[in-house]
């Protein structure tokens, strides 16, 4: 074979797994927006992802408690992982010595590699009755619990994007900071935090995405309770998300039924949300790299 | 490698059977023993619930379905009435207290008051005869034959709201967890996950038991079933055969469900 056919066909092949990739997300949509159909024509689509009650038992099928405690675990987790993980990228870019470094890296590597499951069950011996005993709660299970598992199960995630945002800002910058008088701090402050800034806001978008679409260790200590809390802001009480909910029901339910098919519809708000998040995540990375020249 | 698979296929035929967690220890112990038994027929089994193992039934995916609730009519609209039903054990739903408020005094419920805790009218342990405390109340998600049957036979519908439920769980397991790990909580899971840790009430003046689901004295019974999408295939009535039979029916009661035959 000349270098010219065997270019050819490497180039042939690249090209079709990029097409795969593209052409599955298409399928995925096309699933989905299918199987979903049939719940939105029958239950109406302002009352399926507005309605206030999800009582599938009884056919009774709205959206809004879901997505409200979808909200409230995914706000108040990222609150944490950006709490904790943001610095800690902060420390590993910019202060830690290679000693620590080496230590701490691979720590944070092995945290990533945690199967979700093993979450759920900590959570669920360890969070879940700590929680209890510690506020005086009926059960641990709750939208806190859901949050706190889920904040520090990204922290990993988080990090390593916003490391490499930080570790890409060149040198001559902080250099000349440094050569300027700025104490360490300022130069963090004033000049890398603000050049890496387009990756730390596309490390916390894609990190709203992974929150929001965690499923095992979510489902063993949210509650799983389709209910307004009340008052609606209380995250001590148990609550159901979108995953725990598809994970929760989808196993025993009659094919072919609307409740089969508004477990779809769940599935695709899903979807198109992490979607939105994720293409925005591109466009405020684009948009703010053109302002720093980052 | 694809010669010895091409090879090693018509050896033995294949029997699959899917569907219901609640039997599906039945269902993988039966199959063992079945395999060990002879070399002709090899029976696999997989879970996937009770809905899933219908549908791929209908499908033709898999050739005998595990269930823990009879086909729902929205299943036979789908997919046509050619579902053959095979009545395999009995299990039962007990309803099950932590261990503290047992030992406080609540030995037995009346079905009113399961109801009343399950509907959110009675909230603390105190109205059925135990310390002050709030009861937590723990119920099945949505789709579980365990919650279907539950629903029906004590609140009446297996559409009821049950307002007084605090979490809803997946599994049987995590039930049986969720209520040894509080000490205020009521729940209630498949007689085969009862053991002596929780609190198991008698449930109208009747304890749960292989002797009471038996004589049909025990009111939460139910029947668990297999299905076969139009006459079961040769292989599947032998193994069908083998799980109603002597052998198949000590399984059973091995794996803590009550015999049918």
């Amino acid at each position: 074979m000349s270098r010219k056919s065997s270019d050819r066909v490497i180039e042939s092949v690249l090209f079709v797994a990029a097409i795969t990739s593209i052409l599955i997300t298409v399928l995925i949509f096309y699933f989905l927006i299918r199987e979903s159909l049939p719940a939105f024509r029958d239950v109406g689509a302002v009352d399926l992802i507005f309605g206030p009650k999800w009582h599938s038992a009884g056919n009774i099928f709205g959206m809004s408690p879901i997505i409200a405690g979808s909200i409230m675990v995914t706000l108040l987790a990222l609150f944490i992982n950006i709490f904790v993980g943001v610095p800690l990228a902060i420390y590993l870019a910019e202060l830690a010595g290679p000693r620590s470094r080496s230590v701490q890296k691979p720590a944070i590597e092995l945290l990533a590699g945690v199967p979700s499951i093993v979450y759920g069950f900590l959570g669920v011996l360890i969070l879940v009755a700590y929680l209890e005993s510690s506020f005086q709660m009926m059960t641990g299970r709750s939208i806190l619990a859901g949050s706190i598992l889920l904040g520090i199960m990204f922290i990993p995630a988080i990090t390593t994007i916003c490391e490499d945002a930080l570790r890409a800002v060149p040198k001559e910058f902080k250099e000349g900071s440094l050569a300027l008088g700025a104490t360490r701090w300022q130069t963090v402050r004033y000049v890398t935090l603000p050049a890496a800034s387009s990756g730390i806001i596309a490390a916390i978008v894609l990190n709203i995405g992974n929150i929001i679409g965690e499923t095992m260790a979510a489902l063993l200590v949210v509650g799983n309770l389709p209910r307004h809390p009340k008052p609606i802001f209380d995250v001590f009480d148990p609550g159901a998300i979108f995953t725990s909910v598809i994970a929760g029901e989808m196993g025993e339910v009659p094919h072919g039924s609307l409740h089969y098919h508004s477990l779809f519809a769940v599935g695709l708000m899903l979807l198109v949300i992490v979607t939105v998040l994720n293409i925005s995540a591109d466009l405020i990375r684009s948009r703010i790299k053109k302002k720093f020249g980052g | 490698m694809l010669a010895v698979f091409l090879i090693a296929a018509p050896a033995s035929a294949a029997v699959t059977v899917s569907g219901s967690t609640t039997v599906m220890p039945l269902g993988e112990r039966c199959a063992e023993e079945f395999n060990d038994a002879q070399s002709e027929i090899e029976v696999s089994v997989t879970g996937g619930g009770s809905g899933v193992g219908i549908k791929n039934i209908a499908e033709d995916i898999s050739d005998i379905a595990m269930a823990s609730r009879q086909v729902k009519d929205a299943e036979k609209e789908t997919y046509g009435d050619n579902f053959v039903e095979f009545l395999i054990a009995y299990d039962a739903v007990c309803i099950a207290v932590s261990q503290e408020i047992y030992d406080a005094g609540v030995t037995e419920l009346s079905q009113d008051d399961v109801a009343a805790i399950y509907n959110g009218e009675i909230t603390n342990w105190e109205d059925v005869g135990s310390p002050d405390e709030e009861i937590y109340v723990l119920a099945r998600l949505p789709g579980s034959g365990t919650r279907d049957t539950f629903n029906k036979m004590v609140m009446g519908s297996d559409e009821a709201e049950t307002l007084g439920v605090r979490t809803y769980h997946g599994s049987n397991a995590e039930i049986k967890s969720a209520i040894t790990g509080s000490d205020k909580a009521i729940g209630y899971l498949g007689l085969n996950y009862v053991q002596d840790d929780i609190g198991v009430i008698a449930y109208e003046d009747v304890e749960p038991s292989a002797e009471t689901i038996e004589d049909t004295s025990y009111p939460l019974a139910r029947a668990l079933y297999m299905y076969t999408f139009g006459e079961p295939s040769e292989d599947a009535q032998a193994f069908l055969d083998f799980v109603m039979s002597e052998d198949g029916q000590t399984v059973a009661e091995d794996e803590g469900f009550v015999p049918a035959y």
